[in-house]
């Protein structure tokens, strides 16, 4: 393990030039994220809708409302089921496939592209391919299901599968991502390390758990970030596939929920108090995230 | 020296001012090949006359339209106009009922050679504040080929509701066995849409404009659910896979589709079964709710005013209104515009338009009103408890009318 680089300390000049080179970048991230992040918890304590004139200051009834609407909660629950099956089934899944890719194994290059294939496709138009694949009585995965003499699904269309149905599209669509990632850590282990544990004995799983893991935990580590981070913010896929929230809500994610209030509905407040909620919950998970993650991280 | 140059330069600007025409700025939702129609619109108004150019930009379609207006509204850059969806909620929400008095003041207008339903999709608490512009109805299309198979005569369209049922029924085929139709009878993406022209064909008003009252929970109410229910029960109409009834029925698995008349241009030719085209079945009586975009006026100085009310009378005028529909397929809003030659030949030559644009004299449209995407939002979880059978049908039209009513008075 190496320690980080202390930090050195830089003359008056340097770190000027270093605040002018930053400089755009801060205006466009004040302008467009930290005026807009200030503004929604203003906006969420009013009842304005943008388009009336009037924009009157209502204290917390928004959040009552929301609290106390169904499909808010039910939003909640399914963007906390979203997130608890797509975030380990991706790492496990990007993860053997990577060392799987890792190895010298025959037309390498061509599953490298066509894992990462998926990752380039614009969002929408991989979403509508698989509208078709999930179609219920002429899909090509119910005719699979048939072969095999199981009996058809209704996938999007049915409660208890609809969000299934979004999971497994949405790890076919960003699964590359990951791989790639994994891939290029994997690749930054120096073989040394094996083969000395592998004269001194070790077996392939010791191998894998005592050291490619461990020294493959930053990247676990930003790959679970990303993924707490994307899984919260997922909403293009459903409102394609299941544009008003899927059979009885079981698609609508809480992002979805926002979209609706605002621009359905023109419920401005009630979009932001809802946003409220959602940032502070992806805050508190990063930072319990980042917190397990300081114990568990080895750096080479 | 340097005075000369200045007196040139200062009448080069005086004169380049005085030249210049009032340039404005219309938005229209209108995408593809409706969207090019209406842009050599706008090209032939700036070619005919030199006092206004009007700057036509193309806005998205109705759902992205919508969000410019909003951020447009807060960042206060409306622009002098345009074609939008849901227009009423952006002017007379707002207290902007400055085409009202334009239209007052145009003499040359008569403002009853519009439908009286045209002008109640322009209103907002009664007063009219945009003009119906690209306006369609749903209409129903029905597939001829499985009209024979099913043994129905292709040329007799159902024409009430108890025709729709026995047909539709007749129409679904589970061909496998496995208790999946394969082939439905009816079905519809839009389905509140359709459900609004059902309980107005039941005589269910669906909601009392002045009063914003929603009627869901009446008599006329009720027995519209139960008839979507025994579409669900005698299996005329499948459960929750209305997201794709479009695209069943264009791949021949569908039998009737009930969606927007400005399908009619696309279609007609194209699908690969003989396509029909007819008037909604009618209940108790005819009806058609509309539904479309309008054009509205934001105020900014008289003389831009002046000057987009000039380009959206000329735009208008029955003539432009007359080709618009014949190039788009949009209702002609006029009932002037009908009598104009080209579009009386042209409804000769493809009689199915004349099916939609004739059906007109059935609209109806209650007042646009804050909650008009709330109440919709409402219809298609109400049908859907109804068909999952979650709700009764009189349940789920009192759920709708309890949640409808409390959303309006939260916002009153």
């Amino acid at each position: 393990m190496m320690k980080r680089r202390s930090l050195v300390k830089y003359n008056k000049k340097e770190t000027m030039v270093a605040y002018i080179c930053l400089l755009p970048a801060l205006t466009f991230a004040f302008i467009f994220v930290v005026i807009p992040l200030i503004n929604v918890f203003y906006l969420s304590l009013t009842n304005w809708d943008l388009i009336k004139t009037s924009k009157k200051f209502i204290g917390l009834q928004n959040y009552k409302y929301i609290f106390s609407d169904a499909k808010f909660t039910k939003s909640i629950v399914n963007t906390l089921l979203f997130a608890g099956v797509k975030i380990p089934a991706d790492l496990v899944l990007s993860l053997c496939i990577a060392m799987l890719l890792d190895r010298k194994i025959w037309v390498r290059r061509f599953f490298r592209a066509s894992y990462f294939a998926p990752v380039v496709l614009p969002m929408v138009a991989a979403t509508l391919i698989w509208i078709w694949i999930y179609d219920p009585t002429f899909g090509p995965l119910n005719q699979i299901l048939e072969l095999f003499g199981l009996s058809p699904v209704k996938w999007l269309y049915d409660p208890k599968w609809a969000m299934f149905s979004v999971i497994l599209f949405s790890l076919w669509k960003g699964l590359g991502y990951n791989i790639v990632i994994f891939l290029a850590g994997l690749q930054a282990i120096p073989d040394t390390y094996s083969e000395a544990a592998r004269i001194d004995g070790a077996n392939d799983r010791q191998i894998f758990f005592k050291i490619t893991l461990p020294l493959l935990s930053p990247i676990v580590n930003f790959v679970v970030l990303m993924g707490i981070i994307n899984s919260f913010k997922i909403f293009t896929q459903i409102s394609v596939m299941t544009p008003e929230g899927g059979p009885l809500y079981s698609t609508g994610v809480m992002v979805f929920y926002i979209y609706q209030q605002a621009f359905e509905k023109f419920k401005i407040g009630r979009a932001s108090a809802a946003a409220v909620i959602l940032f502070l919950m992806v805050l508190a998970l990063t930072g319990v995230q980042k917190k397990l993650g300081k114990k568990h991280i080895h750096y080479m | 020296m340097k005075k000369v140059m200045l007196i040139v330069i200062v009448v080069l600007l005086a004169s380049l001012s005085f030249a210049k025409a009032t340039e404005i700025t219309f938005w229209y939702a209108l995408s593809g090949h409706k969207g090019e129609v209406f842009k050599d619109f706008i090209d032939e108004f700036n070619s005919i006359q030199d006092d206004i150019y009007v700057k036509g930009v193309f806005s998205g379609k109705y759902a992205d339209t919508s969000q410019k207006l909003m951020a447009a509204i807060a960042a206060n850059i409306l622009p002098n106009g345009g074609v939008v969806p849901a227009g009423p909620i952006f002017t007379g929400a707002r207290d902007n009922y400055l085409i009202l008095d334009y239209l007052e003041n145009d003499s040359e207008l008569d403002m009853d050679d519009y439908y009286p339903a045209m002008w109640d999709y322009a209103r907002y608490e009664g007063k009219i504040c945009a003009i119906p512009y690209n306006i369609s109805t749903p209409v129903m299309y029905y597939n001829k080929d499985l009209f024979k198979s099913a043994g129905l005569d292709p040329e007799k369209p159902p024409q009430t509701w108890d025709e729709l049922l026995t047909y539709a029924k007749a129409i679904t085929k589970d061909e496998n066995g496995d208790g999946n139709p394969e082939i439905w009878g009816f079905d519809a993406n839009d389905t509140p849409w359709i459900f609004k022209a059902f309980l107005a064909q039941n005589e269910c008003g669906i909601i009392e404009s002045s009063t914003l009252n929603p009627l869901f929970d009446t008599e006329a109410g009720y027995e519209t659910a139960e008839f979507w229910k025994k579409l669900i029960d005698e299996q005329a109409m499948p459960v929750g896979i209305h997201d794709i009834a479009e695209k069943r029925f264009l791949g021949g698995t569908l039998g009737i589709y009930m969606g927007s008349s400005s399908r009619i241009g696309s279609w007609l030719g194209n699908t690969e079964f003989d396509l029909g085209v007819a008037y909604l079945p009618a209940g108790k009586v005819h009806s058609i709710p509309i539904g479309g975009a309008v054009i509205v006026l934001f105020p900014y100085s008289d003389k831009e005013n002046d000057a987009t009310y000039e380009f959206i009378k000329w735009v208008t005028e029955p003539e432009r209104v007359a080709q618009f529909s014949i190039n788009t397929g949009y209702i002609p809003t006029r009932k002037s515009a009908l009598k104009i030659e080209e579009l009386e030949d042209f409804m000769e030559e493809v009689p199915e338009y004349k099916t939609a644009f004739e059906q007109l004299k059935y609209g109806f449209s209650y007042w646009h009103f804050y909650e008009m995407g709330t109440m919709d939002n409402l219809i298609w979880e109400g049908l859907e408890q109804i068909e999952r059978e979650l709700m009764g049908p009189e349940e789920a039209m009192n759920w709708i009318s309890k949640e409808l009513e409390a959303e309006i008075e939260a916002n009153k």
